[in-house]
């Protein structure tokens, strides 16, 4: 497997090298029409790896970036015609601009979803689109603006090939800073949004935070693309920047394949040529282009790169022996560097918390300390409240009454990436993967907020982001390794069996290194094997100084593992006490009694 | 300004129309179908072909648009939708109905041409007057076949077996199937329905904003607009989010030149959508973890 995939990367490096020999040298060959084509393909590759960012990574659909283009494209074209900027002003200002409109364009996503985001997208594209024709004064209306100069350098135009070479260049630019982000804490942070927010703000990512900075990125390519659009052709108009505009960047990349740094590529290629290829059809052009349209999304998922991909690697999967028992059951990497610091003796206090929800009272005035260091059990029958008290601990509801003390001091604010940030990690009942990222990336995505790798110099890739994204590597093999799962680190996370996507969330959880670990019913599902070994990871977890608060169902788990047991019953608390004590208590075993045999 | 907001009211019953196409649809399979306002562009242009030139009855009008919109809207499901399986994240059907709406565009164009055309209304165009409004025979008409639509969609759904079965198929795909609805079959029926009450809506429309290939994009798009405004999979919602719509986009005409007219429908579709994200009518989606 391993040198099928350097192999795989060498293909790569190859066919990179040969495309970027032959992008120089294609200008000398051709003629200006279709110099002309490639320069236009570089202006659509920029705004369609832009777009790519939101939608593809993030997961936002938009459909309203033909005025984020506009707005690149007018604000170059104005600073230049009214203000006699040069083009080298021109460009990052119209980035910037058109940035801010990101900004806008991404706060509705914070709270509007789906359906109702697109329409939100669509209705900003609309708008802008209505100012460019209406606002005449700024705007020249219908008409648009006309004699945007050519870039220069003091007496060196930019027309013809050099025009080409300078929008190679700017794409290369933007192309590699994509490439970076994408693979970095960022680009994770975008794709665990796309794949599950829940679990995304589970793992200290401020999910609204990085849509909106997923928007304004997006938008900074489209303003980039814009602006070389306009002084790349010297007059533009309204009509350039419609909605129809807007589909057809999201054609470029759904054809391409959403997701992928080449995807926008290729689809700008594709999409450019077309019509050129259809040159004899001029009548039924557009039938046709529909027609394609439905073909490219449902004969190739994932576009023409998913199509190349599947044909490439479909079988270099490893081949799943049935074997449940980790490899190594020993930490050799100190990646659990928890110091014990004294909270009075508990590191999570409940004084009277409730929730209701409606009218009914899921958590009732519940009591509970739970000490450092221990591992902490909290059963009850089913809808007993246990879950709701998860929750609550990791912020995502707020009590109705009551507070919560971690650490010594009382949660005010209820928001799960900062629970995450304060140092508390959890599992899921359901499980909450990043289902097409790989098993190590969800891994990554855990150590989302330690991982030191700044905005500015995960664009350059610089040497100190390049060293910390080893080192989260590293420790993140070693994670997987303490839970079995090194062999399928380059898998899916949906491709592994059921049991496996439950210690890959225990894992994720650790790659936060929290003080406070909660498992949200870790063994369901799983068989008596596979919960003899859980056992041992979350004895060996608590031996590495992370409390474990852990909802369970399984008696003999939790009577083997716990130090201390709280049990609740419609959302009261009716007995605590150590495993012995909670076996013979008489209120439990009647609470417990024709539901499961304790 | 009376006068004005009539005129609204008129065209957001319409957009409610559009609006309740796009919910039948997107209630069962979850598809927001972007050729939605092509299904209402071929109603108007199959009406006025069988009205003018083969001079069929009103009546007999209504009930072939309903029956050809109805057939190429389940056409539409099982070219552009259904291959695509049930999985709501992805957006490939936005491409796949965006791409048939192209066809059927391009193939109107081949039939019918890229002209304007008049469309007869089917009472005289004599006016009527109350306090002062003036008021069409066709505006009266298209009111009480919109609020008729609506009635009658409410009770199928609630008191047919047919339309509960719906109901179970818009609220759990999978569970539907289990309990032994063909939830195939009844997707097919709702994009009937659905292109059904798109191709009506096209006829009553065209004698006020005429007839052309074309016409589907912007009518489409508001009436999108309205469904969202309203609420997706909300029949109260949509007549609620097109009349909202209609009538504030006509007020708005008053305040701004009639080019801004659509850029404030859409100001204010978003600042609402800001306040009730999940549209007037729409139910708060928890999150569940």
């Amino acid at each position: 497997m391993q040198s099928l995939k350097r192999r795989y990367k060498y293909l790569q490096m190859l066919s990179l090298l040969f495309v970027s020999v032959l992008l120089l040298l294609m200008p000398f060959f051709l003629n200006t029409y279709y110099v002309r084509l490639l320069q236009l393909i570089g202006i659509y590759v920029l705004l369609a790896t832009g777009l790519n960012l939101v939608t593809g990574y993030t997961g936002q659909v938009s459909l309203g970036h033909g005025g984020l283009y506009g707005i690149g494209a007018y604000t170059s074209a104005l600073l230049a015609t009214k203000l006699g900027l040069s083009f080298w002003v021109a460009l990052p200002l119209s980035i910037l601009v058109a940035a801010v409109f990101g900004v806008i364009l991404g706060f509705p996503s914070l709270r509007i979803r789906g359906p109702y985001l697109a329409m939100v997208t669509i209705g900003f594209g609309i708008i802008i689109e209505k100012i460019m024709v209406e606002w005449t004064g700024l705007t020249g209306g219908p008409i648009g603006i006309m004699g945007i100069p050519t870039p220069q350098i003091g007496k060196f135009l930019f027309t013809g090939n050099r025009m080409y070479f300078l929008i190679l260049f700017l794409v290369g630019i933007g192309l590699v800073v994509a490439h970076n982000l994408i693979n970095s804490k960022w680009g994770r942070a975008f794709v665990a949004i796309r794949e599950n927010e829940i679990a995304a703000g589970a793992m200290g990512i401020n999910v609204r935070e990085f849509k909106v900075i997923a928007f304004t990125l997006s938008a900074a390519y489209a303003g980039a693309a814009g602006s070389l659009y306009s002084h790349l052709s010297g007059y533009i108009s309204p009509d350039s920047f419609t909605f129809n505009f807007s589909i057809f960047s999201l054609l470029l990349i759904v054809v391409g394949g959403m997701g992928t740094i080449v995807g926008p590529v290729i689809g700008a290629a594709v999409l450019t040529f077309l019509p050129e290829v259809l040159h004899g059809f001029d009548k039924y052009r557009l039938l046709i282009y529909g027609v394609l349209l439905i073909i490219s999304v449902l004969a190739m998922q994932e576009g023409i790169v998913g199509l190349i991909k599947r044909k490439i690697s479909s079988n270099d999967m490893p081949q799943d022996s049935n074997q449940y028992l980790p490899e190594k059951k020993t930490l050799k990497v100190g990646f659990l560097k928890t110091v014990r610091r004294n909270f009075n003796g508990s590191i999570l206090e409940l004084v009277n918390v409730s929730k209701s929800f409606g009218g009914l009272t899921a958590v009732n005035r519940l009591n509970m300390k739970v000490v450092e260091g221990t591992i902490h059990s909290l059963i009850g029958p089913n809808g007993a409240g246990k879950s709701t008290v998860i929750n609550l601990i990791s912020g995502f509801y707020r009590p109705t009454s009551g507070e919560i003390k971690f650490k010594g001091r009382v949660v005010s604010v209820f928001e799960t990436h900062i629970q995450a940030k304060s140092g508390i990690a959890r599992t899921f009942q359901n499980v909450q993967l990043y289902q097409k990222a790989s098993v190590l990336d969800n891994v990554l995505v855990g150590m989302h907020l330690r991982i030191n790798e700044g905005f500015w110099g995960t664009c350059l890739k610089l040497p100190a982001v390049r060293r910390s994204e080893n080192l989260a590597r590293q420790e993140a093999m070693a994670l997987l390794r303490f839970l079995g799962l090194e062999r399928y680190a380059e898998m899916p996370a949906e491709k592994l069996p059921y049991g496996h996507q439950k210690l890959l969330e225990i894992a994720r959880a650790l790659a936060l290194q929290p003080d406070l670990l909660l498992l949200d019913e870790p063994a369901a599902g799983l068989n008596e094997t596979e919960v003899v070994e859980l056992a041992k990871i979350i004895t060996q977890i608590k031996e590495k100084g992370v409390t474990v608060l852990l909802v369970e169902h399984q008696m003999n788990l939790v009577m083997e593992i716990s130090d201390y047991i709280t049990v609740i019953d419609y959302g009261k608390k009716i007995a605590e006490g150590p495993p012995e004590v909670i076996q013979n208590d008489q209120t439990v075993i009647q609470a417990y009694l024709g539901t499961e045999v304790a | 300004m009376l006068q004005q907001a009539f005129g609204g009211l008129v065209m957001g019953f319409i957009y409610s129309l559009v609006a309740l196409g796009y919910n039948i649809i997107f209630a069962t399979s979850g598809v927001i179908n972007f050729a939605q306002g092509e299904l209402v562009m071929l109603g108007a242009l199959f009406g006025l072909s069988l009205l003018v030139s083969l001079k069929i009855p009103f009546v007999g009008v209504l009930v072939s648009v309903v029956l050809i919109v109805g057939t190429v809207s389940i056409l539409l499901n099982k070219v552009a939708v259904e291959p695509l399986g049930k999985d709501p994240s992805a957006i490939g059907w936005v491409i796949t109905t965006l791409g048939a709406g192209i066809i059927m565009r391009n193939l109107a164009m081949f039939g019918w041409g890229r002209e304007t055309l008049f469309f007869p209304a089917v009472f005289p165009d004599k006016p009527l007057i109350f306090f002062r409004i003036t008021i069409l025979p066709q505006e009266l008409l298209i009111i009480f076949a919109a609020i008729l639509m609506v009635s009658l969609i409410e009770v199928f759904y609630s008191r047919t077996i047919f339309g509960k079965a719906i109901r179970a198929t818009a609220h759990d795909y999978k569970t539907a199937r289990l309990m032994g609805i063909g939830t195939s079959n009844i997707i097919a029926v709702c994009f009937l329905m659905s292109g059904g009450l798109s191709a009506i809506a096209g006829v009553l429309i065209s004698p006020i904003t005429f007839a052309s290939a074309e016409m589907g994009a912007i009518i489409g798009l508001k009436g999108f607009a309205a469904a969202i405004l309203g609420g997706l999979g909300n029949s109260r919602g949509a007549l609620v989010g097109g009349l909202l719509l209609g009538v504030l986009e006509a007020l708005a005409v008053g305040i701004v030149t009639p080019g801004f007219k659509d850029a404030i429908a859409f100001i204010l579709m978003i600042c609402i959508l800001l306040i009730k994200p999940g549209g007037i009518m729409g139910a708060i989606l928890e999150k569940k973890v």
